[in-house]
């Protein structure tokens, strides 16, 4: 799976799993320190190792999306 | 490598040196060869339980541990090896050489790219059931995609193999 903030380069490879986040390129875990929204976002990566079934599994990450 | 693949590359590398020299990125890169049989990647089933599923962790920040040569960041056609990364090594140790994102977020928490310490706390509460070692670096800028086919790739393939992971996790920037 990725986590993933530039959809350009990630829609060309078309992985089986990507967490897209809405951060600037090189804080794809968000913000520096932060454990816990790095915590969460990982959270929801590794739910889609359970979850995606269909080729080029895409996620929007955001706060709801670690609460589900 | 294709002789024509070679060709292409070629060529395009030769109209675009002035401006990768110039370090402008974006319009050196607006027609560079892309691979155009690429299709969606299906999801294999996890074969157990999150819980315990071994989870390898891919960087292609361009990272190092102490003892290991740097990556070439400023080699306007990128970098095409790999690194093995000791997940037990101190993130005070590492080294980014990537040089096609502003590091300063990294430099100051690593775990925005390269999130060891969070995936170490979340094998520790019985998320997953651990971590792989080690891990792999790459430097995800490139301009020859040719080579990340036929040689990055299958060397951080692999890596990840040997490490044990039952699943991979890459943070590409």
């Amino acid at each position: 799976m990725e986590i993933a903030t530039n959809r350009g380069p990630t829609g060309l490879v078309m992985p089986p799993r990507v967490l897209f986040t809405p951060h600037e390129r090189g804080k794809n875990l968000g913000t520096p320190g932060a454990a816990d929204l790095q915590r969460a976002i990982l959270r929801a990566a590794l739910r889609l190792l359970e979850t995606a079934r269909e080729p080029f599994s895409t996620v929007d990450w955001q706060p709801e999306t670690a609460a589900a | 490598m294709t002789p024509e693949e070679l060709a292409l590359y070629d060529d395009w590398l030769a109209r675009r040196r002035p401006l990768l020299e110039a370090k402008q990125w974006t319009e050196a890169m607006r027609d560079v060869p892309r691979l155009t049989d690429l299709q969606p990647a299906l999801p294999l089933r996890l074969r157990r339980p999150l819980d315990e599923t071994t989870v390898g962790l891919v960087t292609s920040a361009a990272i190092t541990q102490p003892g290991q040569k740097p990556m070439d960041g400023p080699n306007i056609e990128g970098d095409y090896t790999i690194r093995l990364l000791d997940i037990d090594t101190p993130t005070s140790d590492l080294r980014i050489w990537h040089t096609h994102f502003d590091l300063g977020p990294a430099l100051e928490d690593i775990n925005v790219v390269y999130p060891i310490d969070r995936l170490k706390e979340l094998a520790a509460d019985g998320t997953i059931g651990g971590v792989a070692s080690p891990a792999v670096s790459f430097m995800g800028y490139f301009t020859n995609v040719f080579r990340i086919r036929d040689e990055v790739a299958p060397a951080v393939v692999d890596a990840v193999q040997k490490s044990g992971a039952d699943a991979a996790l890459l943070v590409p920037v």
